[in-house]
């Protein structure tokens, strides 16, 4: 009979812990705002690949409660409460998408303030038909650059909320790390440069990794902002003279100068460096390489020399081409401008192709190249076929929208904005339509959207892989301790 | 069971050490505590309590880190380290009383707490150790309590990885107080010790990869150093200068400052001069102290700067009102604090935003700290600046005017460019001015000096502190100037006799310092003959 009676008495507890945590409030006579919530992250009318993680969002301002309807179009739908944020449960997600591919999603927002509810008009959510990539790779990184203290690189699965780190300086305390690139997605080519007391550049090849020193006597620095050639078997590098200086005024902080600057190539299986007088001129700075998909042309960025810091408004890059031989490993002998520094008054940095060969997407803002404290800098793009160039204001803000990477079958792109606070660099992702046009871009969701206050550091040069990277930390680290590197030779 | 006798003796010890654990904190080594809770910002947030899972000893860190958030209350770091101490000396008894040791436990158990006492004296010495500690030894307490022998041992096989997961490194005291109670209890388990053995010594390896960690750090954590220098009290008066700058308590600074024999370190006379350019006496008093030449002024920030020099930099960029500096400073400061995240960074950043009017920016920062409980009220308080009317706000209306109105870049350690704009955009700004001359006087460039004092000060109805005349009139000597010219720049006939006695006396004495010293050794002329850096030769 005891064992009746606590049996009873355990049920009625488990009860009232199930009615008080997983029963929703009836959003009952809500008052009816004519407008879109103001929610944190915007994912109003945004479009998503049909795999991205659940998006969870909250509402600016304060409330007791939140509540989303979320109703696909074609079938099925999400009823999702919280006190503080909308957390949408991974499963259910997932299968609403998957039912609603090509299609759009209703989402209806309630917020339940002391004097009652208020419900907001829907706004839709539109899923692509489109694949994207497995994941994003980026560097965390408080923004200071003069010295180094915590940061690592990490890759993230974008179905999930699953951060992994590849490499953290904790490892190799006092080294920085940066400028990490994949060739065209491939988790598999690597490229990686540490700096520091144990500095090397990590070469990730068809997951073997290898350790390289890759300043010679005729280049001006070890190696800096690379690209692969879509062979895989080039890696084209600028080298860079780069001084850090500081604005005064507070809309501009950090500014990155080169005071010299030239471009590189490096053949992987030969172990050597090559380039032509045309990228390493006395009179201009050439820098930002990158290889059109056939491997037959370099895009670069360069400005005439200028006395610096004098002049560091002056400084303008212009887009240019030249041709490449990757069977025989030269260039051609005239270097084309794509886009014209003194024709359009302002300054190109970070081209990159579409993988398809469509599109160049660069970074144009008011002087220099290092662009990630610049307000004005926003994303263009240029249609290789007609060579009409444009300004992407479907995703560009009123802050720095800086670096972008194209995702390997050339549909999304992934870049870097400080429009949330000004401050620190995160990731937006947006869809280019078969017509050419721009989706509004999302922010990468995150497990709570508090996540972007919370943190004090920035995601640098994000970068699409295909899979996750494998790579043997303890070898790293043994590698990078041994201070053994392979000497590049300068042909 | 214990004696009368015993537990009088134990609750008599326990007083003791209880008055002598926090005086000793209380009294040495206030600011070493309200220090570490600067150099850390402890949110009460999911996300937050997540990011520990990220290393070892996830829960003696974030236990650790809870608690280290008292140590912002006066008196709350000596109380809550009496505190764990204490349970840890309790938990020492009773392990000794495991191992069937009859007498002097209490004095005993003291000796482990003592250690640790000490190095709590250490900076980088964090209570997540002692947190760490009290859970393996309470483990060991759980574990002799198991009677059944499989249950034992499944027990101790199972709990030492998880020790090292929750506690860290001081899961190695585990295995031996197994061992050692196993053998009081004349239990030989030879292969079960050696399972024990093995666990402790490869578990921290195999879990390094996990961890990101390096074959040290995993040994270690949550230890950040091995390094043990004891009781520092010219730090404490250092961080006691720091301090009451953070808590805005100028009153308190300049009582230190006249009170304490200073010691001869570049932060010390950082913060004297920060307290001294508030009053405006800068210039008056500055060669009443250690100056370190512009050491002193701004503190050098690079790749081989100590952790705690960074930290700091960033208040004087506030002062003057460099506020894209002192933004850069603060974030550097940030980040290479111990933890990477600090409450004393974030509501300078939140001011540095705050001043610049940058609203989103701010609002990040005071968010942080309304996530947390002592710096809640601080952030609530700053939020009704955003949207309040600025002359509510004495200090943000002087802020602001500072904010140069017009752009140049420079070298983070281009001062006199950065002071020049300053007072370009802001004549009246006093301290930048003060900077400014000062930072040419104490690198002995009276050529410069010269030309600045007479752009920004020459014709001027202002004061003409002590070492500037002191300064003018080496410049005056230098262009054999005529008395005219000396009255010009205002310089009284007292300092005149005075610069001319130092010359005779200098002269006499074949540029010998020693009879110039008590008379003159707080003039410029004796800085500007005499100093030299440390480490090169001289003074």
């Amino acid at each position: 009979m005891k064992l009746l009676k606590d049996y009873c008495l355990y049920i009625c507890i488990v009860s009232f812990l199930f009615v008080q945590f997983s029963c929703k409030e009836e959003v009952s006579s809500p008052q009816v705002k004519h407008e879109l919530p103001a929610i944190f992250p915007d994912y109003t009318e945004v479009t998503i690949p049909p795999s991205i993680a659940p998006l969870n969002f909250k509402v600016e301002g304060i409330y007791t409660k939140i509540d989303a309807v979320i109703e696909g179009n074609t079938s099925g739908s999400l009823h999702v409460q919280g006190d503080d944020f909308i957390a949408i449960k991974p499963k259910a997600w997932k299968q609403l998408l998957a039912d609603n591919i090509g299609g759009s999603l209703k989402v209806t927002v309630s917020v339940k303030h002391v004097d009652g509810w208020v419900q907001y008009d829907p706004f839709n959510i539109y899923i692509s038909t489109y694949p994207i990539d497995y994941g994003l790779t980026y560097r965390l990184i408080a923004p200071g650059y003069e010295v180094y203290s915590k940061m690592g690189i990490y890759q993230r699965n974008l179905s999930d909320f699953t951060q992994t780190a590849l490499l953290e300086n904790t490892l190799i305390p006092g080294n920085c790390m940066n400028c990490h690139s994949f060739c065209m997605a491939n988790p598999e080519k690597m490229s990686l440069h540490i700096r520091g007391e144990y500095g090397a550049t990590l070469l990730l090849n068809d997951g073997e990794a290898s350790l390289l020193n890759t300043k010679t006597d005729q280049t001006i620095s070890s190696c800096v902002y690379p690209y692969w050639h879509p062979s895989g078997k080039y890696i084209a590098y600028s080298v860079n003279d780069t001084k850090q200086v500081f604005h005064e005024v507070k809309d501009e902080r950090v500014e990155v100068l080169d005071l010299k600057s030239d471009i590189v190539v490096y053949h992987i299986e030969t172990n050597q460096l090559f380039s032509t007088p045309l990228l390493k001129s006395e009179n201009a700075f050439e820098t930002y390489p990158s290889f059109s998909p056939d491997g037959r042309t370099m895009y670069f960025c360069t400005a005439d020399v200028k006395p610096l810091p004098e002049e560091y408004q002056q400084l303008r890059y212009s887009l240019c081409s030249i041709a490449f031989n990757p069977e025989t490993g030269t260039f051609g002998n005239q270097v084309d401008t794509l886009v014209s520094a003194a024709k359009s008054g302002k300054s190109v940095s970070h081209p990159r192709p579409s993988y398809d060969g469509k599109y160049l997407m660069y970074t144009l803002a008011d002087y220099g190249n290092f662009l990630v404290w610049h307000k004005e800098a926003d994303l263009w793009l240029l249609d290789l076929a007609t060579g009409e160039t444009r300004e992407l204001s479907e995703v560009n803000s009123k802050d720095a929208d800086s670096y972008h990477c194209w995702s390997s079958n050339s549909r999304w792109f992934v870049f870097g904005s400080r429009r949330i606070d000004g401050l620190y660099t995160h990731p937006y992702i947006a869809s280019v339509r078969e017509d050419g046009s721009i989706t509004k871009p999302f922010l990468l969701p995150q497990e709570t959207p508090l996540y972007y206050e919370a943190s004090l550091y920035s995601f640098n040069v994000p970068e699409f892989i295909t899979e996750p990277v494998k790579m043997n930390i303890s070898e790293v680290e043994s590698k990078l301790l041994s201070k053994e590197r392979k000497q590049m030779i300068y042909r | 069971m214990q004696t009368r006798d015993e537990i009088w003796t134990q609750i008599l010890v326990a007083v003791i050490f209880i008055i002598g654990c926090f005086s000793f904190f209380q009294f040495l080594l206030p600011y070493h505590l309200f220090f570490k809770e600067q150099t850390q910002l402890f949110l009460l947030t999911t996300e937050y309590f997540i990011s520990y899972f990220s290393k070892p000893a996830w829960l003696a860190c974030y236990m650790g880190d809870f608690l280290t958030q008292f140590y912002y209350l006066r008196g709350g770091g000596a109380a809550v380290l009496t505190l764990v101490l204490l349970i840890e000396w309790w938990l020492f008894m009773q392990v000794l009383r495991q191992f069937r040791l009859k007498k002097g436990i209490p004095f005993l158990a003291l000796i482990p707490v003592f250690i640790e006492c000490l190095l709590h004296c250490e900076l980088h010495y964090s209570l997540s150790v002692s947190v760490a500690f009290i859970l393996v030894l309470s483990t060991f307490l759980l574990y002799t309590r198991i009677k059944h022998t499989w249950g034992a041992l499944v027990f101790g096989v199972i709990s030492l990885p998880l020790l090292y997961i929750i506690a860290g490194i001081p899961f190695f005291l585990f295995s031996p107080l197994v061992i050692i109670y196993e053998i009081s209890e004349r239990k030989i388990r030879l292969f079960y010790w050696l399972l024990l053995i093995l666990i402790m010594v490869f578990f921290p390896f195999i879990m390094k990869p996990l961890y990101l960690l390096t074959t040290k750090q995993a040994y270690q954590y949550p230890l950040s150093s091995l390094k043990i220098n004891g009781l520092n009290l010219k730090r404490e008066k250092i961080l006691a200068l720091a301090s009451e700058s953070y808590f805005e308590n100028w009153k308190g600074v300049n009582e230190l400052i006249d009170a304490e024999q200073l010691p001869s370190n570049a932060v010390a006379t950082y913060y004297t001069n920060i307290a001294l350019s508030r009053e405006g006496k800068l210039a008056d008093k500055l060669l009443d102290y250690y100056q370190p030449f512009s050491q002193g002024l701004f503190l050098q920030v690079g790749p081989t700067s100590n952790w705690m020099d960074i930290f700091f930099s960033s208040d004087v960029f506030f002062h003057v009102g460099d506020m894209n500096m002192a933004q850069h400073s603060a974030m550097l400061g940030m980040i290479f604090s111990p933890h990477n995240r600090s409450s004393r960074m974030v509501k300078r950043l939140s001011e540095i935003n705050l001043v610049n009017s940058d609203t989103t920016a701010t609002r990040k920062y005071l968010r942080l700290l309304e996530a947390t409980w002592f710096h809640r009220k601080w952030a609530l308080e700053h939020e009704k600046m955003l949207s309040g009317n600025i002359e509510d706000y004495p200090w943000l209306q002087a802020k602001r005017s500072q904010i140069p109105n017009r752009d140049i870049i420079r070298m983070s350690s281009d001062y006199p460019t950065i002071l020049n704009l300053l007072l370009e955009s802001n004549p009246d700004n006093r301290r930048a001015l003060d900077y400014l001359l000062c930072f040419y006087l104490l690198n002995k460039d009276i050529q410069s000096f010269s030309q600045a004092y007479d752009k920004w000060c020459k014709g001027k109805e202002i004061h003409l502190p002590k070492a500037y005349s002191e300064a003018l009139l080496i410049k005056l000597a230098m262009t054999k100037a005529t008395q005219k010219e000396r009255k010009e720049y205002g310089i009284s006939d007292e300092v005149a006799n005075a610069f001319a006695e130092y010359t005779a006396t200098y002269e006499g004495s074949g540029g010998n310092l020693e009879p110039l010293r008590e008379r003159f050794g707080k003039t410029y002329w004796f800085y500007f003959h005499f100093a030299r850096m440390k480490g090169r030769s001289g003074e």
